[in-house]
């Protein structure tokens, strides 16, 4: 009896993930109905195996939380740092025009740390767009630029997914589009999105350039190195790339 | 960690049901991909940010959950049905700042429908806080056996390389005494005759 009881018990947990064959279902439920003591070990076993899905569940809701809160650290410290890096070259710009005063200025251009911009602050402004001004004409879309260039990156988001835009000012303004879209993504640290977006924008499109040198951010930002590496590659083999030099001083600093 | 792949829902939800490794590089994907969700919701419904990050990693767990107990139909896209969780999450965690209720706890503690076609069962008796006391009384050596067997889904022979054990065999066995181990305690401090 004990022996044909537990021929059954080893049978629970296909039941309950149902992987038991129809016959084996039967034949499991029929000896419920006839042994208790059967009834009561598949309770139990219920009852444990809720108890160690919950547990899971705590676990990776902690881990999930905790990643959060690393990232909303991470983004609090960018924030000042961006923050500190406004209040630096005005400081600068007040010493240095004391010491125009005084014949010195010049010394003192040299002291900020250009790579260290690059990585950390730079970003498309409106300026950079290259020449369509009279097409920029529609207002949500000026509007979004608008949020972009005041790195109200969130909000760009937000409104994006909100109030899609149109198709025809996406197709008419397809670099730009998708490279503030996923420079948003970039800087909200949407890694993955960030890339796919970036990706989208072909080679003979204008805004491929710093979509490409986005990219190089990202992946830095990201640590996937091997993509890292592999696009700073692409830029050192276009001479003309606006960062072909930091793109070099990075590969071998690397 | 960086996430790379994309996946598609169909692909989603295999690699959540088949466990393992799979299933954790997956929760990755689904944690990163709607990160967007936060920002979004939190406006809209006015929450703190420690208000959202919680509805959202709440709300992943939710959808975890549901795909595993084939509740998701794909009648929708499936990052369409996770934002509806996390809205609904978000909104029950505005209620449980105004009547004080404790919406997780009985939300994690609900039996899944298998479950419950199983053994009709109506009332919920433990806590969570009771089922975590039960789950350090067995102590982490099993508790990690036993999540990686009975959450992660993780296979005998990983289970063994993960827990140091010689082989899949005295992995499975130790699987069998914590169970077990873990039945008695259940069994004592629900008050099982």
């Amino acid at each position: 009896m004990k022996e044909s009881l537990a021929k059954y018990i080893a049978l629970f947990d296909q039941y309950l993930d149902g992987n038991l064959s129809l016959d084996a279902i039967h034949g499991l439920e029929e000896a419920l109905t006839l042994y208790p003591n059967l009834a009561r070990a598949l309770e139990e076993h219920i009852d444990a195996r809720r108890a160690l899905r919950v547990e899971g569940e705590q676990q990776l809701k902690a881990s999930f939380k905790h990643r959060l809160e690393e990232r909303d650290k991470r983004r609090k410290n960018n924030i000042e740092q961006k923050k500190a890096s406004r209040v630096i070259p005005l400081y600068l710009k007040m010493v240095s025009s004391l010491l125009i005063l005084i014949g010195c200025a010049v010394f003192f251009t040299q002291i900020v740390n250009k790579d260290k911009e690059i990585e950390s602050f730079e970003d498309p402004s409106i300026s950079y767009f290259r020449g369509n001004d009279s097409d920029v004409a529609e207002d949500d879309w000026k509007e979004l630029l608008h949020l972009f260039s005041e790195k109200a990156y969130d909000e760009f988001l937000d409104r994006l997914a909100n109030h899609p835009i149109e198709s025809s000012i996406i197709k008419k303004h397809y670099g730009q589009y998708h490279l503030t879209h996923g420079v948003s993504y970039y800087r909200t640290e949407q890694y993955n999105l960030a890339d796919k977006t970036l990706q989208k924008i072909p080679s003979d499109n204008a805004y491929y350039d710093q979509a490409l040198w986005f990219r190089i951010l990202n992946a830095k930002a990201s640590g996937n190195q091997d993509l890292f590496k592999e696009l700073l590659q692409l830029v050192i083999k276009t001479p003309d790339h606006y960062h072909h030099k930091t793109a070099k001083k990075w590969l071998t600093k690397k | 960690m960086a996430v790379d792949n994309n996946y598609s829902d169909s692909e989603i939800i295999q690699l959540i049901k088949n466990g393992g490794s799979a299933f954790e590089q997956i929760a990755e994907y689904l944690f990163e991909s709607h990160l967007g969700y936060i920002h979004k919701a939190k406006k809209q419904l006015n929450l703190s940010l420690e208000q959202a990050n919680d509805a959202y990693a709440d709300a992943l767990v939710k959808l975890i959950r549901q795909i595993r107990n084939d509740r998701f139909l794909g009648e929708s896209k499936l990052s369409t049905y996770f934002y509806s969780i996390f809205h609904n999450t978000c909104v029950d965690v505005l209620r449980k700042e105004t009547t004080n209720l404790s919406y997780s706890s009985l939300n994690e503690l609900a039996y899944s429908k298998k479950e419950k076609d199983l053994l009709n069962l109506i009332e919920l008796k433990d806590s969570v806080k009771q089922v975590k006391a039960q789950m350090h009384q067995i102590g982490e050596p099993c508790k990690k056996i036993l999540l990686d067997w009975a959450y992660w889904g993780y296979s005998m022979r990983e289970i063994a390389v993960r827990s140091s054990l010689a082989s899949e065999e005295s992995a499975r066995s130790m699987k069998y005494k914590c169970l077990k181990k873990l039945k008695a305690i259940m069994t004592t401090s629900n008050g099982y005759t």
